[in-house]
């Protein structure tokens, strides 16, 4: 069990996914851009143009390199593009939470947490 | 002789009787396991259909549109404040708290003075205490010297005047993530502490069973 320490700032939720799932999330008010000079931003909107090595960098930042990330959401087709990373990030913070998108709905054969059940029952 | 015997069988006996009340342990917990599983399957199926209602009304918003605008991103303010952060509750369970973190999602109404706490409470868990919340809202950690304005309601990036299935979006979006996202959250550090405590139950039985 993580200690009270390890989660006590954690407080935002971050998104990699494609434009309208970052805008819907942004209208839920998850959005947060922290002070100047350095400006970041806690989402990432990925779209065919963006490398691969863009969404691997935003998944070590939030995952990694920031402190005060809760949740990090990605939507399932784009985790699909670095799924090794995903599949084998273990931390107990930030949690990874895969979400559908407008084109692809969710798939639970593809989902890490039912995949660990699968690995429980000796699947 | 006789006495060497008869220990070695109250040995036996005795490592059958923990044998038997860890595989009890081990079924109590995969009862558990398999309940919050349900759980879970449930939340992730009302997530998507709350996300699918949310982007159906984005699309309708999109195409009802004047002058071919897209709500996307070259409207995002770059100066945004999250209006809704997550808090992160240890679990103090009877279970040794080994049951994994609960996870709330609480909101900051726009231009509030203080903090509403608004948030879904997940009342499956009622040996959660009171936790000791942080006490600050989005408007207290603005730093006034750096002249960062109040948060604002992220509709606003829009315009004033903006469709009716983009505030129906915006609300099966904010429904989406103070609701099923952190149950789902909740209930996957859950699983996962409940996975370490079979796993460490299952090799305990094995001990014993070699041995």
């Amino acid at each position: 069990m993580a200690t009270t320490a390890a989660f006590k700032d954690r407080q935002f939720i971050a998104v990699i996914g494609d434009e309208d799932s970052v805008t819907g999330l942004l209208l839920a008010g998850v959005g947060h851009v922290t002070s100047p000079p350095d400006s970041q931003k806690n989402f990432l909107v990925v779209d065919q143009k963006t490398e691969t090595s863009a969404i691997e960098h935003a998944f070590d930042r939030f995952t990694t390199e920031r402190k005060d990330i809760a949740i990090v959401l990605i939507n399932q087709h784009i985790a699909d593009r670095i799924r090794h990373r995903v599949d084998t990030y273990t931390a107990a913070f930030p949690s990874v939470l895969e979400i559908p998108s407008k084109d692809h709905p969710y798939d639970p054969e593809k989902d890490s947490v039912l995949k660990r059940v699968r690995r429980l029952f000796g699947e | 002789m006789l006495s060497t015997t008869e220990s070695t069988s109250n040995v036996r006996l005795e490592e059958e009787g923990e044998v038997g009340q860890l595989m009890l342990e081990l079924d109590h917990l995969f009862e558990q396991y398999l309940e919050l599983l349900d759980q879970y399957q449930t939340e992730r199926i009302k997530l998507s259909t709350t996300l699918s209602s949310g982007f159906l009304s984005l699309a309708q918003a999109n195409f009802s549109s004047t002058l071919g605008r897209r709500y996307g991103q070259d409207y995002y303010d770059e100066r945004m404040q999250a209006l809704r952060t997550v808090y992160v509750l240890p679990s103090n369970s009877k279970l040794g708290g080994e049951d994994g973190e609960k996870v709330t999602i609480e909101g900051v109404p726009p231009h509030s003075e203080k903090p509403a706490r608004n948030g879904i409470d997940d009342t499956a868990e009622p040996s959660v205490a009171e936790p000791s919340k942080p006490a600050c809202s989005e408007d207290e950690k603005e730093d006034p010297h750096l002249g960062r304005r109040p948060s604002v309601d992220p509709i606003r990036w829009f315009g004033i005047l903006v469709p009716q299935p983009l505030r129906t979006a915006q609300a099966h979006f904010t429904e989406a993530v103070v609701g099923p996202l952190p149950r789902i959250a909740s209930l996957a550090k859950k699983l996962r502490a409940l996975e370490i405590r079979i796993g460490r139950t299952r090799k305990a039985i094995k001990k014993l069973e070699k041995g």
